[in-house]
């Protein structure tokens, strides 16, 4: 209703200067004909009723009321955040589909060859980037996003106080609806009242009534109009009586009177409109009579003037809204008669002043001032475009325009008010010039609370057209496995596809486009992101990294890229990522995203700690695990976890020598993914009870008996490598095992696996395995594999999984320790491989001289080095081990 | 008993009556709809004013007049001469006289009326 009331406000306004500019020219045009007071009266009234604004350079009203406005519907939007008004932010998006319409008439996109529309070089338009629920006011979008909150507008208080009392702007709307409905019903109870009490009239002819109810004649009814007049009166008085209203009717001043009223209603509140109203009255009788007087000739003048004054003497008025006979300034009435040309037509500086007016009044009044904010139907574009409208134009006009893949050149206020609408889920658009190279090309982008269309405007083979494409659906969803995360996902490349970006985490790749738009565990660590990242159609990228929790923004999110934290910055008013002190433009290339020059990115968050710490906070004893918990669940240092918390998470993984007690792990009552590889003091019998497990990896712990797995039945993976493990027996009770990884380790005897029924994929190298063992087991899992999970294989090999340095040849040998040792010389290397095969016998022998600071003992310490690193330490270990 | 008063419009009414009573309420109201552009309700409603005044009187769906077109007549022609030209009938017939003129016909016929007011 604040929309509403404060669209009313704005088209009061606007109205009131035209009315004013109406009653100006009507002092002009005081001899002129009424018809043509009449004309301009309808262009006010349009202004009055119609809330489209349309966009003009011309337009006389003040912009900066325009853009009180504009700020005052931003406020109200969280007051009536779920209904996106139509008329919401100088939009008229009724108005734009004609013009898209008619552009395509006359230009059919099909004809458009489509290597000349730009829409291929192009980039993506897209969805923004989403970082706010509709509810929350973009005070609240993350610190990455500011540089844009910033040059949102400013709310005006009405938004901010709806939490407590009313705001002043609630009051008045209330009272101006309650007066517009008064208003209105006075006039119905006015009409349906009169109509009860002349039931009685009779009927005199057709649809003239008599009545000893009425004093003085007048109309009433809209669809059928009734003449009513009392009885007795003579004859020629009834001859003006009819003639006089019938004329009304002819001009329809009985549907004219009561819309007029009934735009009065709407704007009571407006002096300027009761004096508006109150003049169209005098208007419509004198119009009138000047046409009765056309008709009858100039010799009745006298007596039609006399029946009017006899009729109308002492008589109160009817009721309102209804034509009537001897209504309104009689005075005025007949001195208009009396000056009335009636056999001359109207001189041409009448017509003139009159055609003035009526320009003025459309171009000036009946437009705002042009905003880029809002497409505008001052003419057609595609017209204007083929006049030669250019992209200087637009910068000129302040409207937005940017260059491919640079910066804005100008109007970037109006795009970053179109983004910050996108993100708060407002109906919005913009109307966009792009200038790439030679090409220029002018976007309409329009939003409707779930999608964006643009009207793509591009140079054809014979002249402009116009194409139109539908981006994708906007994303604004909870968590629906966690219930409280709560972020945006989107990533929209052209024509709303996804892109391909690739996702760098912990030596894992996952590209984006395999996302698809849903929630994601990209870091995985048991919370579900969406991560949102699109570009403009500028290049310009928009990015996102939020955690919300309902409406609450609880995480930040930023980029690293090359290992660095990128923050948003700008520069030159374009768009960077922050990374260290350099300033990475964010660009699109080829409809590619760009970072920099092979910038690698990941994912990192931070949760912003609640003021208040829960009651069930608790501090973890294990100082590695928490570490780890708030690495993982992007909780800074202050923020209280609670078992809750902890409940959430569905994976960790936690690498450390000492990892001490891991009791805490089953708080963790959600976890299925646990990684503790190289901890050499595993606590298995923790491990044993956290049953909802469905992957372990347990590399490098020195483990001997695994017979703990056994009751973790929904185990799926288990990784296993680098161990001491020579009994499968307990894995042979996981009935849900697909994947099993036990390189290394002390296997012989494969046989316990064939009861496991899944088995898809076994890896085995690295173990004394006999090879009748492994060839049943092969032939078992070749049959029993759930292809999901893998392709049936069984990897085994005796030998060590790299080949012998010293057995390699000398050349493959030296191209080896070239890659181990770059910054080794030709001639050293040739030193180097002559160590190789002593150091393979022995990896720890000792330099066989007593001088140690010489070059040759250098190269011996890399060489040692080199073959330490290319056979790894757990090669060494497990040769060691098995007394190789 | 005083005539009862009769405004224009039920007199456009009683107009019909006195032409075709007696006659069912339905035909009346038939009737009214035709010649006066009444919706039935307010015939009907006219017809129930003009019951209680005595004007009329709806008995079994048959509805005929009390007071005949000549009484109303006579008692507005009393109550304008009465309020207008106090009481006097030559005052009120000189006024009438002079602002319209009679033909020899009419003038005949207001001579037989007098004559016969003084029998």
């Amino acid at each position: 209703m604040e929309r509403m009331f404060l669209t009313v406000l704005r088209m009061s306004a606007a109205g009131a200067a035209a009315l004013l500019a109406v009653i100006l020219a009507r002092l002009l045009l005081k001899r002129a004909p009424k018809w043509m007071a009449l004309a301009l009266w309808g262009l006010a009234a349009l202004r009055l009723a119609l809330p489209l604004f349309i966009a003009s350079p011309v337009s006389l009203q003040p912009r900066a009321v325009q853009r009180l406005f504009e700020t005052a519907y931003t406020a109200s939007r969280p007051v009536e955040e779920k209904i996106p008004e139509e008329t919401g932010k100088t939009t008229a998006p009724a108005g734009m589909g004609e013009t898209v319409w008619a552009s395509d008439n006359t230009a059919p996109a099909a004809t458009a060859p489509a290597n000349t529309a730009p829409a291929n070089t192009a980039p993506a338009a897209t969805a923004p980037a989403n970082t706010a629920p509709a509810a929350t006011a973009p005070a609240n979008t993350a610190p990455a996003v500011t540089e844009h909150s910033s040059a949102a507008p400013v709310h005006i208080p009405a938004s901010t106080e709806d939490g407590g009392g009313p705001s002043a702007l609630k009051i008045a709307s209330v009272i101006w609806l309650a007066g517009a409905l008064v208003m209105a019903g006075y006039l119905f109870a006015c009409h349906f009242a009169l109509k009860r009490r002349l039931a009685d009239a009779v009927r005199a002819d057709g649809n003239v009534y008599e009545s000893e109810r009425v004093q003085t004649p007048f109309l009433l009814g809209i669809f059928a109009p009734r003449i009513y007049m009392p009885f007795g009166l003579t004859e020629k008085q009834r001859g003006f009586v009819l003639a006089h209203e019938r004329a009304h009717i002819a001009g329809l001043d009985h549907i004219w009177k009561p819309l007029g009223f009934l735009l009065l209603a709407v704007h009571w509140f407006d002096p300027v409109v009761w004096a508006g109203y109150a003049l169209f009255c005098r208007d419509i009788e004198m119009n009138c009579d000047e046409r009765v007087l056309r008709r009858l000739g100039p010799g009745s003048a006298a007596d039609y003037t006399e029946a009017l004054v006899e009729l109308s003497a002492g008589k109160g008025r009817t009721a309102v809204g209804h034509p009537a006979f001897g209504e309104t300034d009689i005075k005025e009435r007949v001195s208009n008669m009396k000056s009335m040309k009636l056999y001359k037509k109207p001189a041409l500086w009448m017509i003139l002043a009159f055609v003035l007016t009526a320009a003025a009044l459309t171009g000036c009044f009946m437009t705002s001032p042009m905003s880029g904010a809002g497409p505008d139907g001052e003419e057609d574009l595609i017209s204007m475009l083929e006049k030669g409208y250019s992209f200087d134009d637009a910068v000129k006009a302040g409207l937005p325009a940017a260059e491919e893949g640079e910066a804005f050149v100008s109007g970037e206020d109006a795009w970053l008010d179109f983004m910050d609408s996108m993100n708060a889920g407002v109906t919005c658009s913009v109307r966009l010039f792009i200038r790439n190279g030679e090409e220029f090309s002018v976007n309409d982008l329009s939003f409707d609370g779930q999608s964006v269309t643009r009207l793509l405007y591009s140079k054809g083979g014979d002249g402009w057209i116009c194409t139109e494409e539908r981006f994708g659906e906007l994303e604004r969803t909870r968590d629906p496995v966690a219930g409280e995360f709560f972020t945006f996902f989107r990533l929209v490349g052209e024509n709303g596809k996804t892109e391909l970006l690739k996702l760098r985490h912990r030596g894992t790749e996952r590209s984006w486009a395999d996302l698809g738009g849903t929630f994601y565990d990209i870091d995985c660590d048991g919370v579900k992101e969406l991560i949102c990242l699109s570009s403009t159609v500028t290049g310009v990228g928009y990015i996102a990294l939020d955690t919300y929790r309902g409406d609450e923004l609880i995480a930040t999110a930023w980029l690293i890229i090359d290992g660095r934290k990128a923050v948003f910055g700008m520069k030159d008013g374009r768009l960077c990522l922050k990374c260290g002190d350099e300033l990475i433009p964010i660009g699109l290339e080829k409809g590619k995203y760009v970072f920099g020059e092979n910038s690698r990115i990941e994912y990192v968050s931070q949760m912003v700690a609640p003021e208040e710490p829960p009651a069930d906070a608790i501090s973890m004893k294990n100082p590695i695990l928490e570490r780890r918990v708030r690495e993982l669940m992007r909780l800074p240092d202050n923020y209280p976890i609670t078992p809750g918390l902890l409940a959430g998470l569905s994976g960790i993984s936690v690498w450390a020598e000492e990892l001490g007690d891991i009791s805490e792990l089953e708080l963790m009552t959600g976890l299925e993914y646990l990684d503790i590889a190289n901890a050499a003091d595993v606590d298995t019998d923790v491990i044993a009870r956290l049953t909802g497990l469905t992957q372990l990896t347990l590399n490098n712990c020195g483990l001997k008996d695994i017979s703990f797995v056994s009751g973790l039945k929904k185990l799926k993976a288990v990784f296993m490598n680098n161990n001491l493990v020579s009994d499968l027996a307990p894995l042979a009770e996981l009935p849900e095992l697909r994947a099993l990884y036990i390189e290394n380790n002390l296997v012989s005897d494969p046989t316990p696996l064939f009861k496991v029924e899944k088995l898809s994929c076994v890896c085995l190298s690295g173990n004394p395995l006999n090879e009748a063992g492994i060839d049943a087991l092969a032939e078992y899992v070749r049959e029993h594999h759930d292809p999901e999970y893998g392709d049936g294989e069984v990897r085994f090999e005796t030998e060590p999984a790299r080949p012998r340095l010293s057995e390699m040849e000398h050349w493959e040998l030296l191209d080896a320790l070239r890659g181990l040792c770059p910054d080794m010389s030709e001639e050293d290397l040739e030193k180097a491989a002559g160590w190789v095969g002593l150091l393979e016998e022995d990896i720890d022998m000792q330099y066989p001289s007593d001088v140690c600071f010489d070059k040759a003992h250098w190269i011996f310490t890399r060489v040692q080095e080199a073959v330490r690193e290319y056979y790894g330490l757990f090669r060494e270990l497990n040769l060691a081990l098995r007394g190789t | 008993m005083d005539t009862p008063k009769i405004f224009e419009s039920e007199y456009r009414f009683c107009d019909i009556l006195w032409e075709n009573e007696p006659i069912s309420s339905g035909a009346l109201v038939r009737l009214a709809g035709e010649r006066l552009g009444w919706k039935p309700t307010t015939a009907y409603t006219v017809m129930k004013r003009l019951a209680e005044r005595g004007v009329l009187v709806n008995e079994k769906s048959s509805v005929r007049s009390l007071v005949g077109r000549d009484e109303v007549r006579r008692a507005e022609i009393d109550e304008l001469v009465e309020k207008r030209f106090g009481g006097s009938v030559p005052a009120f017939m000189a006024a009438f006289a002079g602002s319209r003129r009679l033909s020899e016909a009419e003038l005949e016929e207001l001579r037989r009326l007098i004559e016969s007011m003084r029998e």
